[in-house]
């Protein structure tokens, strides 16, 4: 079923004090590929800087500048329509590096036992659902106790975090069970925060799985872009000059036209 | 060579003053120490030198051709010569690079690869080094001392220069330079290889950068240089991987330069060696790159390996532990000469501990024969006596052509026990000749 998505992302970082030299790279415009066509997107960035577009490895839409004049905010936001058609989607290559561990998805013995300890089911895909229902009966939904550069290892070892913790940990037993699997970072229908899930390879498509709601992706998710894990495609990352403390506000919004 | 061992002292105090040093990590801190120079020169004649130039031309193609699959098409791990386990884990594997042709199709401009010579007269390869291989300068600036000391040494013995090491670097910079200047990229005085970063600098007439000198804008290189900002067509860089562009790579690193990836990704600047070169010098891939050889340019090739076993086949894995008492064995993930093990010297605990964790993780290991190396006799004190030694060649590929420098670092060990000769385990060097006829 086709379904038609107003979509609304806003970040604002706040510095204490001004800063310089500062680089950046954005993956906040969802890329149009069968199954998801983005029908029009904007991007408006204050200060207004221009930016230029490239691809990463990962085929993900970037936004890439640097504001060298002094600045105490840096505020992004994007906004536009898309249509979202699960039946569309088409199988695609493989990406085998997704099979093995990355930076955030090394197991570590105690996940290893875990997944050891697990009775998985026969088919692809009802294995892939296990695994789903392993990350949420091992972990707690708790905002706060984990940060962007908590490791599924460390996640497991607390017991909690958020979906990147879970998607993390999703993506470290997929690929202990053979699978490929890919990390996604993207808006869910609601209002909130960006959120991230996983998606797998089976029979040749890729094919969304949140393992913190627990479900199948549906017609309500657009994906901003897919990696290993989180470092391969952050929505926003940026360096700059000067000592100072930095805010963020995040804002979204996905409905329905 | 007598008035060269006259001047040993003579020439170790110049190298102090010039400021010819190695640094070392140990326990923690740096330490800046001479890298102990020794003046019986290693000697190959033009013949067998032809035989090494050939071997490590024909390496060096092979492995750049890899990188350029690696990060392609892959058909070598499409056809299972190379299984992909040995890539994909590879912490020198860089997906960020997929899909990225560099400027002339180069990836490993300046490679530095490690021979050793067997007592049966024959050259093995030890190791390749194509991320960012040091030592040139040594060899280098030694050579010009030495010309120096005892000019008549070099009038008499028929000599290949090897001074023209800076052109060398120039002239491949140069045939990769995507219009602008050419810069060497150092982390700074407290790298163990400074010294040689600002050497190599002036010898091949580029500016040497820190990250503070460089910026990226729209997508292309500037160094900030006295007379306003200049683009930059070409980065010789002395600078991990990792640490190179904080918004591609290690987030926390505050030496690179944020967006260098995007001037490269666009084809604007040349980066020197590429990124990603890790995957090919890895000590794993080591045991496919005859077959690499005889898979891209359908050839024999002409340099050997030492004898190696991947525990990662069942039939290596077997023979490994039935013989590990005389095999060294080296975890794939150190560098350095960290992680080498010889089993003669292992106790029986070591060796069971060792066999537990081949079998648990056959892949991080590789084993080999131990090669009995030809001795180099060194001066210590007044006698003279021998000790193990190594070469490092360097081979440098332009986009038209790979050259192999007629020099080279050769290294040794001071501890008579010792096969690891390193410089950062303590060891020392001498100039390499290679002779004209």
């Amino acid at each position: 079923m086709s379904r038609r998505l107003n979509f609304f992302y806003d970040i604002r970082l706040e510095f204490d004090a001004p800063v310089v030299e500062h680089a950046f790279v954005l993956r906040c415009v969802p890329p149009s590929f069968p199954g998801q066509e983005i029908l029009d997107a904007t991007l408006e960035l204050d200060p207004h800087t221009p930016y230029t577009r490239q691809r990463d490895s990962f085929g993900n839409l970037m936004q890439i500048g640097r504001l060298s004049q002094p600045h105490d905010h840096f505020h992004y936001t994007v906004s536009g329509t898309a249509r979202v058609d699960l039946s569309l989607r088409r199988p695609e290559a493989d990406l085998p590096v997704c099979r093995y561990p990355s930076a955030y998805t090394v197991p570590s013995r105690d996940i290893q036992n875990y997944f050891h300890s697990l009775s998985l089911p026969q088919t692809p895909a009802e294995r892939a659902w296990a695994l789903s229902e392993a990350v949420g009966s091992r972990m707690r939904y708790t905002p706060g106790v984990t940060g962007p550069s908590t490791t599924a290892a460390q996640a497991f070892a607390a017991g909690e975090g958020v979906c990147q913790d879970y998607a993390h940990l999703y993506l470290t037993l997929a690929r202990l069970a053979g699978f490929s699997a890919r990390y996604v970072n993207g808006l869910p229908e609601g209002e909130g925060a960006s959120h991230a899930w996983c998606e797998i390879w089976l029979d040749g498509v890729w094919t969304g799985i949140d393992p913190t709601r627990g479900k199948w992706t549906d017609e309500g998710y657009i994906r901003f872009g897919t990696g290993r894990d989180f470092g391969d495609c952050p929505i926003e990352r940026g360096t700059f000059l000067g000592r100072t403390a930095q805010r963020q506000t995040v804002f979204m919004r996905v409905c329905q036209q | 060579m007598d008035s060269m061992i006259r001047h040993k002292e003579q020439i170790n105090r110049q190298l102090a003053r010039y400021g010819v040093k190695f640094g070392i990590y140990k326990n923690g801190t740096f330490h800046e120490r001479l890298f102990p120079y020794d003046p019986i020169p290693r000697i190959i004649t033009a013949k067998e030198w032809q035989t090494l130039e050939q071997g490590l031309r024909q390496r060096v193609n092979a492995l750049n051709l890899f990188l350029k699959d690696i990060y392609g098409p892959k058909r070598i791990l499409a056809d299972g010569t190379v299984p992909e386990d040995f890539v994909y884990r590879s912490p020198g594997y860089l997906p960020q690079c997929q899909g990225i042709t560099p400027p002339g199709g180069v990836y490993s401009h300046i490679s530095g690869i490690d021979l050793v010579k067997g007592k049966d007269g024959a050259w093995y390869i030890l190791e390749d080094n194509l991320r960012i291989p040091s030592g040139a300068s040594y060899p280098l600036i030694a050579r010009g001392l030495c010309r120096r000391c005892s000019p008549d040494t070099f009038r008499h013995n028929d000599i290949l220069d090897n001074r023209n090491y800076g052109q060398l670097l120039r002239r491949t910079m140069d045939s990769v330079n995507t219009g602008g200047i050419n810069v060497v990229f150092t982390p700074g005085r407290y790298n163990a290889a400074y010294f040689e970063h600002s050497y190599l600098a002036e010898q091949s007439g580029a500016a040497l950068a820190e990250s503070s000198d460089l910026y990226v804008r729209d997508c292309a290189l500037y160094y900030r240089s006295t007379h306003g900002d200049q683009r930059v067509g070409a980065i010789y860089r002395r600078v991990s991987d990792e640490y190179m562009d904080p918004l591609t790579f290690e987030p926390q690193s505050l030496i690179g330069i944020p967006n260098l990836m995007s001037a490269y990704r666009s084809g604007n600047v040349a980066v020197l060696n590429a990124f990603g070169n890790g995957v090919a010098d890895d000590k794993g891939i080591y045991y496919f790159v005859p077959k690499m050889i005889r898979y891209y340019l359908g050839e024999e090739p002409i340099l050997r390996n030492a004898p190696t076993y991947l525990p990662f086949y069942a039939e290596d894995c077997k023979y490994v532990l039935d013989h590990l008492d005389c095999l060294v064995v080296k975890d794939v993930a150190e560098a350095g000469g960290y992680g080498v093990l010889f089993g003669s010297k292992l106790t029986r605990q070591q060796l069971l501990d060792l066999k537990a964790a081949i079998l648990d993780q056959p892949r991080r290991f590789i084993a080999q024969e131990v090669i009995d190396f030809q001795d180099l006799p060194i001066l210590e004190g007044d006698q003279q006596v021998e000790r193990k030694a190594d070469l490092r060649a360097f081979v440098l590929t332009g986009a038209e052509e790979t050259v192999v420098w007629p020099s080279g670092l050769t290294r040794f060990s001071r501890d008579p026990d010792s096969f690891i000769v390193n410089s950062s385990q303590g060891g020392g060097f001498k100039d390499t000749w290679i002779l004209s006829h």
